[in-house]
């Protein structure tokens, strides 16, 4: 009953602490929200299977994998979708904005548009640390790499996401200038 | 130029920090997760009265086997690894009763062991059922309901999903043309939880909705 109890206690905060993380995660991975809500509910409900098994203080290293691997299923169920129907992929844009910010739409739109033009494995490490601003050393612990490649990764990162980004940086809905 | 470029792509990635999911399905899915641990560990819990049972019972078909057809003695050896395996075949109580007693005789199902202790705070998975019920009034656009719920779940003395809960008020609040009560609890709701990842929606009551 204690063991259960104290289980339970662990799902909470698994929860809590870290679902926001991996829906975003799920996200720029190119899902589109209702994608993500499925796929974040797959990932949580394996971890709630393996809990016992998940070591105390590992866990985000246990749903960061899980969410990778549900993320490249989600992806792929999602291109057999897109050619069945012979529609192009899901709609990049949240129809399901908090407050209906179109702006903040366009914005998520644009950024995963530009992800998704990086080798994944960039574009996964420029999330980690400039969207959930961990530091580097998590991020390379998170991806399961050196420190050193993780860094040197970033750094081709952030050039060419400044590429792509200058190219299109005429759609930027948070563009000051013309 | 290249600053104003570099705020701007900074201002993507701030925008996607605030992507994020909508809380009742983090509700939703704290309370199927918690569904889903109690489910398995009443398998867990069965298992081991289970299967010393079955291991009687095979224990059992053994010896009746061997009494009624004699095996040579090399074959008894591999299949029944005791030790009295050359005895005579004791009676059929005797090996049962060797297994942990109280789990094979007295134990009832898990069900029944549970409904005789009724717990007096709700558990978690009680509070989230509570909330998950909140949120369904929301959803059939019954803010009335959903405010005697939230009444209902504050009795009750829960008190680990009181974020949510104050939240889930707010919006009910709201939803039921309450707004000037709803930005009160909102105002409250940001200066008492300033690191809760829910403060953003509540903040968006306050009337200072992020542009």
């Amino acid at each position: 009953m204690g063991a259960q109890e104290a289980t339970e206690a662990r799902l909470a905060a698994l929860a809590s602490d870290h679902f926001d993380f991996v829906w975003r995660l799920l996200r720029r991975q190119g899902l589109s929200p209702s994608d993500a809500d499925d796929a974040a509910q797959q990932v949580f409900m394996t971890a709630t299977r393996k809990i016992d098994r998940i070591r105390p203080g590992a866990e985000r290293n246990f749903l960061y994998g899980t969410a990778l691997r549900v993320a490249a299923n989600a992806r792929r169920a999602a291109r057999r979708r897109s050619v069945e129907t012979g529609l192009d992929t899901v709609p990049p844009v949240s129809h399901r904005t908090p407050h209906d910010d179109a702006e903040l739409a366009s914005a998520w739109a644009l950024l995963d548009e530009l992800l998704a033009c990086m080798p994944i494995e960039l574009a996964r490490l420029l999330a980690l640390v400039e969207i959930e601003q961990l530091e580097v050393k998590e991020a390379a612990r998170l991806e399961r790499i050196p420190v050193g490649t993780a860094a040197s990764r970033l750094r081709r990162a952030r050039a060419q996401f400044q590429d792509l980004f200058a190219t299109a940086a005429a759609r930027n809905p948070f563009q000051e200038e013309p | 130029m290249t600053s104003n470029k570099h705020r701007s792509a900074d201002a993507l990635f701030a925008a996607a920090r605030r992507d994020k999911p909508a809380p009742e399905l983090k509700v939703r899915t704290l309370a199927q997760m918690l569904e889903l641990s109690r489910h398995e560990s009443a398998r867990v819990r069965v298992l081991p009265i289970v299967a010393p049972v079955l291991l009687a019972a095979a224990a059992v078909a053994l010896w009746l086997l061997k009494s009624e057809a004699p095996v040579p003695e090399s074959i008894v050896a591999e299949t029944i690894p005791t030790p009295s395996a050359s005895k005579p075949p004791p009676a059929v109580s005797a090996t049962v009763s060797a297994r942990p007693p109280s789990v094979v005789v007295s134990s009832p199902s898990p069900s029944t062991r549970k409904a005789p202790k009724p717990p007096p705070p709700p558990s978690l998975s009680q509070e989230v059922e509570s909330l998950d019920r909140v949120q369904a009034a929301l959803d059939a656009d019954d803010p009335g309901r959903a405010l005697v719920l939230l009444d209902v779940y504050r009795r009750s003395g829960g008190g680990r999903m009181g974020a949510e809960a104050q939240l889930l008020r707010i919006e009910a609040l709201s939803r039921a043309g309450r707004s000037e009560q709803a930005r009160q609890l909102a105002a409250d709701f940001v200066t008492t939880h300033p690191g809760n990842p829910l403060i953003d929606r509540a903040r968006a009551f306050v009337g200072s909705s992020p542009q």
